[in-house]
Parts: structure tokens; sequence; C-alpha cells
């Protein structure tokens, strides 16, 4: 607190020009949802109050539950693979003594994010191709007979898609990481040496403990990118083969932007904010940052 | 196990790790110089020779959406720059009836997923007469962008020493004097991080490019590089190479800007500003 008080004015002057954008494009599309969650519309202009019409339609629609089983199965691959794998990564480079190798480690752990994800996208489509990288890998390693069309197949597709991430090491989790990592006291490690303690317990005992916090910004991060995402399945399968990776958010996209249910559309997106928001909850309430 | 084995242990693990990360990239680069005799015939060798007009040829065809991105992202950061510090600044250092509401406000936006908001959106944006225009994409993703900034802002603000103002207030510095030459000096690493976070968004933001826009000549790199395809003519003319030679070139800018700035970008998404 500033000793001259309350100063509204200045303040307005310093917020309108974020509360203008946000309105405009934040606040008002969120009030739009809720309200089109609650109408049957096409947006050119059918436009009619149904209730919760529109919430029974999708939850009875076998699909739309389906499309919950198919993001259940790709989170079970892909978080696990998302928190640890930067978590090892950072703690490798973390090791390195010399500073030169650890800031090229750091370099080239990072630089897939530099480059535009539809790249990585559309370069993994042709990797996983029938001629495709992948399969001629299979051929070199003698594995020709497993070489198959890795996306277009429902039992492959969704390994396949969390495969993408491979080694899983590197990428913005890292760096979270090894922020964490570097701001460990170093009293912290010359007690755990005097005490003789071996690494695995230097890692278990003090260095897990003290990267806790980013443990879970990158657990929520990821929960929340996967209820989320759907660009990078839109690009690659569109949801096939069948609806074998026909995530909840592109269920939405489809209804409001190929079939033209802009109020169906709404009432999913409305039960993804609530799984959102849940899923959030749990996360702060029941994973615990270090003291 | 001796120091050195350990240590040498550590740079293998770390030198697959890293080179696997980067294959698709590297497999990327074999591919875009060759032609597709070469890759079906020799996919793990060297090009040659060289087919340097895979590079042309895609850089003909990208170099519009490489340019509509750099105007798009760069706007859209700088925007969000701008009006995210000043909103954070009201909230760290101006008093006002209210603040803890509207701070509230502006942090229950980050819960919002971008996907529910997609339909209502897109038919505001249309209807403020900005469907397919550069301002139709610029300014959504700007407004996206401000609650994670703002908070991120805040809190380093919140931070700062107290008698840095009370300095400046007794020099009789104005708000935006304040703001301009005490703040900004000092918040570097988290402008840079907003900046980066931001930009690397905006980059690889392709679905509210895909429904707000209709020309062609308006196509940002990741819309332009999933509808190259049928731009080519790729289904008839297979030309693996060339698609190859067009991811390469389009990763190219942001490469650059990396190495000119590896320092900034680094210390941005690592200076341990994101965290709870």
């Amino acid at each position: 607190m500033t000793p001259s008080g309350s100063r509204p004015l200045a303040a307005a002057a310093f917020l309108a020009p974020a509360a203008l954008l946000l309105v405009l494009f934040a606040y008002w599309p969120f009030a739009a949802a809720m309200r089109l969650a609650l109408y049957q519309s096409n947006g050119l202009g059918l436009e009619e109050f149904v209730g919760l019409g529109n919430f029974r339609a999708i939850l009875r629609d076998p699909l739309f539950w389906h499309t919950f089983g198919v993001l259940a199965k790709y989170a079970a691959l892909a978080i696990p693979l998302a928190v640890a794998g930067p978590l090892l990564g950072a703690r490798l480079v973390h090791g390195v003594r010399n500073q030169r190798a650890a800031s090229l480690y750091r370099i080239l752990l990072v630089l897939p994010v530099m480059i535009p994800m539809v790249v990585g996208v559309l370069i993994w489509r042709n990797l996983y191709a029938t001629d495709g990288a992948v399969n001629q890998v299979l051929a070199l390693a003698g594995l020709g007979g497993w070489a198959r069309a890795w996306l277009g197949d429902a039992s492959t597709v969704i390994p396949a898609l969390v495969f993408m991430g491979f080694p899983f090491v590197g990428g913005v989790g890292f760096l979270i990481y090894l922020a964490g990592f570097i701001n460990i006291p170093v009293s912290l490690y010359e007690a755990a040496k005097l005490d003789g303690a071996s690494a695995w317990r230097v890692f278990a005992d003090i260095e897990l403990p003290m990267v806790l916090p980013q443990v879970r910004i990158i657990l929520m991060l990821g929960i929340i990118g996967m209820v989320h995402s759907y660009e990078h399945i839109l690009v690659l399968t569109a949801g096939g083969p069948g609806n074998a990776t026909l995530v909840p958010a592109l269920y939405l996209f489809r209804h409001g932007f190929e079939w033209g249910n802009l109020g169906l559309a709404s009432a999913v997106g409305v039960v993804l904010f609530v799984v959102a928001v849940g899923l959030s909850y749990l996360n702060l309430r029941y994973v615990r940052t270090a003291p | 196990m001796s120091r050195r084995l350990r240590a040498a242990a550590l740079h293998l693990v770390l030198g697959c790790l890293s080179a696997l990360t980067l294959f698709p990239f590297l497999v990327m680069v074999l591919m875009a110089g060759k032609d597709r005799a070469q890759i079906q015939t020799r996919f793990w060798g060297l090009p040659n020779p060289v087919r340097w007009e895979n590079f042309a040829t895609a850089a003909g065809a990208t170099a519009p959406f490489v340019a509509n991105s750099i105007i798009v992202s760069f706007a859209v950061t700088a925007i969000c720059l701008g009006v995210s510090a000043l909103a954070a600044y009201a909230f760290s250092r101006i008093p006002f009836p209210g603040r803890g509401m509207a701070w509230g406000l502006v942090i229950g936006l980050l819960l919002v997923p971008g996907v529910l908001v997609l339909v209502p959106l897109f038919l505001r944006v249309r209807a403020m007469g900005l469907f397919n225009t550069y301002w139709g994409m610029i300014l959504p993703q700007a407004a996206g962008a401000i609650p994670f900034a703002v908070f991120l802002f805040k809190n380093f603000f919140d931070q700062l020493p107290d008698d840095l103002f009370g300095a400046a207030a007794i020099d009789g510095a104005s708000d935006l004097g304040v703001l301009r030459h005490v703040v900004v000096p000092l918040s570097k690493p988290i402008v840079s991080t907003v900046a980066v976070l931001t930009l690397l968004a905006s980059w690889n933001n392709y679905v509210w490019p895909l429904v707000i826009t209709q020309d062609e000549g308006l196509r940002t790199i990741p819309l332009g590089l999933v509808f190259l395809y049928t731009d080519l003519n790729l289904s008839n003319f297979p030309n693996p190479g060339l698609e190859m030679a067009a991811y390469t070139v389009t990763s190219i800018p942001l490469l650059v800007v990396f190495f000119l700035a590896t320092r900034t970008f680094l210390q941005g998404i690592s200076s341990g500003a994101i965290k709870d």
C-alpha cells in the first residue's frame, strides 16, 4: 500500500486496455458459450431455447462417452511420461559437471520447442507412413515383420500418438525442472555427502522433494493440456481410424465447425470446463508441495 | 565406479537422448535434399546429388506463410506484453477498491479452456467484421495470453523492493514513469519469460487461424503447411523431399531468433518464475 491510499482513476487507466480485450474476447465469449449450451443453434440464425436438452443429448450419445474412453487411454500413457521423462532429463543434465557440455545438452533438448509444432506432427505423419522411417528402422533391426501403417490401425494409433514425444526427456518441462534443480541449496548436497548418502538417496530424499512444486505444475499443465488439446490429432488422424482417436475436444470441434451444432458443441465445452476445474482442484488438493 | 567413468557414462546417455530427441528433425533434413527415387532406394544415405530445387520451391511456396506468422505472432506478443504489464502494475502497486475481486476474475480465466470459447469467439469476431483479417487473428490470441501474463508479471512486481518505489515517489515520478524507468529495467527475466511463452503459443496456433481466415494469402505457417499437400498437388505427384524441405525452411526463422537470443529464451523459461 502506498501512503497516498486508494487511487481508482490511475488503476482504471492502467487496467483499461487489458479489460477491453478481455471483455470482448474472453468474458463475452465465455458467457455466450454458457448461454449457447442451452440453445439449439447453427450459427446462421436458427436459435431455439432447449434448456438442458443439449446436455441430455450428449450424455445419451455413446460417441460422447467413447471420446472420454479415448482420452483416458491416451492420458494414462502420455501423462506419466510427460511428468517423469523431463524429470530424468533435467536430473541427468544437472549432474553434468562441465558447464559447457551442460549448456550444450540444454540447447539440444530444448531445440524441438523452437520448431513449429505442426512441423513435428507432419514429420511424424511421414515417419509413420508404410514406407516411412519407423518401418525402415524396424527393417534395419530385422523386425520388418512388425511394419504397419501405425496411424491407420486402431490398435496402434494411440500408442503411436504418445510415442511422438519419444524419448520424452526434453521440452519446456525439462527447463522448468532444471530451474528447480538449480535452486536446490548446495548446503543440502554437502550435508548428504557428509552423511555418505548414495546417489539414489540424495535423489529420493533431497532432490525429489525440492522439485515437487515443479512436478505439480507439470502434472497440472499435462492434465489441462490433455483435456484441451486436439490440434495435433485433427491434423494427424482427424479422429480416425474410425473414431479411435476422437477425443472430447475434437468431438466438440466437429459439432461446432463440421456438423453445425453450435449448441451441442458448447454443451460439450461446458462439460470439459467442469472436468478441467475438477481435475485442477484434485491436483491442488492432493499433490502436496514440499514444506 | 570411478568419477571419470561415471562422467563418461553420463555423456554417453545424454548424447543418445539428445540424438533421439532430434531424430525426427535429422530425418527431415536428410530427406529434404532428396528426390523420390533417392528416398526409395537409399533412405538412410546422404542426398546425392542434393536436390537444391526442393528448397527453392519450398521457400517460394512457404514465404507468405512465414511472413504472416511473423506479423501475427509478433503483434500478439507486443500487445500482450504491453497491456499485461500495465494491468499487472495496477494489481501490484496501485491500491483501488475491488482489487481482490478483479484479480480473481482475471485468474479465473486461466481455467477456461480455449476450446470452450472457440465457437462463440468465432461468432463474436465475425460479428465485429474481423473475419478473414489480421486483426481477427491477432486480437483474440493476444487476449487469450493476457491472464497468464498478468499472473506472472504481478507475482514478479510484488517481489520488487518497496524502497525503490518510495524513492521514485519522492522524486515525483508518475506511475507510468515508475513502470518505465524502475519496474521494466528490473523485470527483464519475467519479460523474456512472458515474451517467449506468448510467441511460441501464437507461432504454434493452428485452430484459430484455421477457423477465422479463408484467404490463402492469410495463412500462417501451421495452416499453410497442413494445406501444402493439396497446394502442391502432392497426392498426384508425391514428393516427400519437397514436403520435408518445406518443413525445414519454415523451421528456420524461429531457430535463427533462438540462436541469436539463446540466453534470453532459456533464462526466460528456466528463471524459476513458472511454479505454482
